[in-house]
């Protein structure tokens, strides 16, 4: 997983290394106030996965 | 504090959202269990007005790569093992990749079944698709059930099955306030709201700019007429249709988080009868214009008729005439009155659910096998306890109770929830009477219903169904049991649930009254246990639902 300089977190099976992205998603999840993990965002091929987050206040982060 | 997890996905409408974030907020105000929905939708807008913790991803099903399946997947299994939920809940379509996330096995499974057509839920119970979950609760109550023109063995594997409740209609019922702060905006103007759920044109029938472009003309008529209704059209995301401009009388939206308390504030719904978007209709005093368009087991024209009978409203199509005709007639009839129930009670009733599933900390234990044993007795030596002799009986864990035999139910007369199905011929009665007055379960005397028997219920099958079960038949001639236990003792080796007829009439009273205590004596020492007329019936109703007969 790298973050990229558009702030996208990259996960690449090959670097079989979705622990930390995981990690990440539900360390939101369990953040208050709840918010909005948004995965569905996806470029073709899927490459690339592109982690929202809306909070209540409705910003929506892209890291 | 340990999480519940919603799975859900978005299909046409906005129904498997809706009632996942009703019941994630009722459980999050209990507070004592975590609620996590994982939604699977193209559209954010509802998710974005949660109140509790959302992941969402694409429909991964229709991600343009296996790659890109897999690497949902990977992600969602990831997520899951390091959530641990304690219970998971699903709503209403039995989904083969949530059935296969490794990170949820052995995780206690609830299924929230919104209302199916009748072919649809025969469908799902037929293929085993209810087999994994350990409880299903059923949007529904008795009433709309039966009117739905399911199966006899659907509603069988329904009502007699201890794996579902029928917990009643689950929907957004808005605020009073809500909707007075609509109606006061309005200063007296009719209101007509046009909504298609979430849907649009999401089936690419055409169907969203059918009835959204039919609706603005009709208004934009009305409105050369000096007409004062306002009309509402709420597009949905998925609408592709014609582009619709705003006029005097025509707000247009996509999506409008108050909906619920739009529809309750209207004279008039014109609507594509969902479930989500008929119900929260019916909460408010809206005449009915019914727009049925193909839908995903919902049954959608069919159960449009039927509310249509049974709350008022018209059914038509999208042609403009018929819809003008229908509008207008709508806006000058009295305001509808009947409501249907609250949905507090229902979202009570799946909340406890939840929260008790996830409760359970004790291991499970295996069961112990079980026996189901009917005696024939001769006439002397029979007795139920009150006198009258009873020459079928069933073994209970307070001694023999008797039951009927099929071949002398007359008409109304069964009084027994099991009866054995030993009639030759068919008797004079037909089988709904049986269910009528409580018959539920057929023990048949072997391995399949007798022809006759069968011939009978096939040529006028009964709603519920008439279960049935098959047992195996044998005679003592002594008081010594030994070949019985022999008998039983093989059948358990192959089934954990077996029904025995043993004849017992060659015995006198004496005998028969020896054979049964070494009988109870004998089980009682061993892993087996009597089963009762009601776990009979409720293991074939629940063999029914997993799609085993």
């Amino acid at each position: 997983m790298t973050e990229q300089p558009d702030r996208t977190l990259h996960v690449r099976r090959a670097d079989n290394d979705l622990a930390g992205f995981a990690d990440r998603v539900v360390e939101l999840l369990l953040s208050e106030p709840p918010c909005l993990v948004d995965l569905s965002r996806h470029e073709a091929g899927a490459t690339r996965i592109a982690l929202y987050v809306t909070t209540q206040e409705g910003r929506d982060d892209h890291t | 504090m340990k999480t519940a997890v919603f799975l859900v996905k978005n299909g046409i409408g906005y129904g498997h959202i809706r009632r996942a974030l009703l019941l994630a907020e009722r459980v999050r105000a209990a507070g004592r269990l975590r609620p996590v929905v994982i939604s699977q939708a193209h559209t954010l807008d509802l998710l974005r007005t949660a109140s509790v913790p959302v992941l969402n991803l694409p429909l991964v099903h229709r991600v343009p790569s296996a790659v890109g399946e897999d690497c949902y997947l990977e992600i969602l299994e990831a997520v899951l093992a390091r959530l641990e939920p304690a219970v998971v809940v699903e709503d209403t379509y039995p989904d083969v990749r949530y059935a296969a996330l490794m990170a949820l096995h052995g995780v206690p499974r609830l299924l929230v079944l919104r209302r199916l057509d009748g072919l649809s839920f025969d469908q799902l119970r037929a293929r085993g698709a209810f087999t994994r979950y350990d409880r299903i609760l059923i949007a529904q109550d008795d009433q709309e059930l039966m009117s739905e023109g399911h199966s006899g063995d659907s509603l069988a594997a329904i009502r007699y099955s201890d794996r579902v409740l029928l917990a009643g209609n689950v929907y957004y019922r808005p605020h009073a306030d809500a909707v007075d702060r609509i109606r006061n905006r309005l200063r007296g103007a009719p209101l007509v709201v046009v909504s298609a759920g979430a849907g649009g044109d999401q089936l690419a029938d055409g169907f969203g700019d059918r009835l959204f472009r039919g609706c603005h003309h009709i208004a934009e008529r009305m409105h050369a007429e000096d007409h004062p209704a306002q009309f509402v059209l709420v597009t949905g995301p998925y609408y592709a249709g014609a582009e619709l401009p705003e006029t005097e009388n025509v707000t247009v939206h996509r999506f409008r988080p108050d909906l619920p308390a739009l529809l309750a504030a209207a004279d008039v719904a014109v609507i594509k009868p969902g479930n989500n978007v008929l119900s929260e209709a019916l909460s408010g005093s809206a005449n009915l214009v019914l727009v049925p368009d193909a839908s995903f087991m919902e049954g959608v024209d069919g159960h449009a008729a039927r509310i249509a009978e049974l709350h008022g409203g018209v059914v038509t199509s999208t042609a403009v005439g018929d819809l003008e005709a229908a509008i207008r007639a709508a806006l000058v009839e009295p305001l509808r009155r009947a409501r249907p129930a609250r949905p507090d009670e229902a979202i009570g009733r799946i909340d406890a659910a939840i929260h008790s599933h996830a409760a359970v900390t004790e291991p499970p234990a295996v069961a112990p096998r079980t026996v189901g044993l009917v005696l024939r007795l001769s006439e002397d030596a029979a007795a139920d306890g009150t006198g009258s002799p009873a020459r079928i009986a069933i073994l209970g864990p307070d001694g023999a109770v008797g039951i009927e035999r099929l071949s002398e139910c007359a008409g109304g007369s069964s009084r027994s929830a099991v009866i054995l199905g030993d009639a030759v011929p068919a008797p004079p009665v037909r089988p709904q009477d049986i269910v009528d007055h409580g018959g539920r379960l057929l023990i048949s005397t072997g391995p399949d219903l007798e022809a006759a028997v069968r011939r009978w219920l096939d040529l006028e099958p009964p709603r519920p169904s008439l279960l049935w079960v098959a047992a195996t038949s044998m005679r003592l001639r002594s008081s010594d049991p030994t070949s019985f236990f022999r008998m039983l003792v093989g059948r358990l080796a192959k089934a954990v649930s077996v029904v025995m007829v043993l004849d017992l009439t060659a015995l006198s009273p004496g005998e028969v009254e020896e054979a049964v205590r070494r009988i109870e004596d004998w089980i009682r020492r061993q892993p087996v246990r009597i089963a009762t007329p009601n776990d009979l019936i409720t293991e074939q109703a629940t063999a029914l639902l997993e799609g085993d007969q």
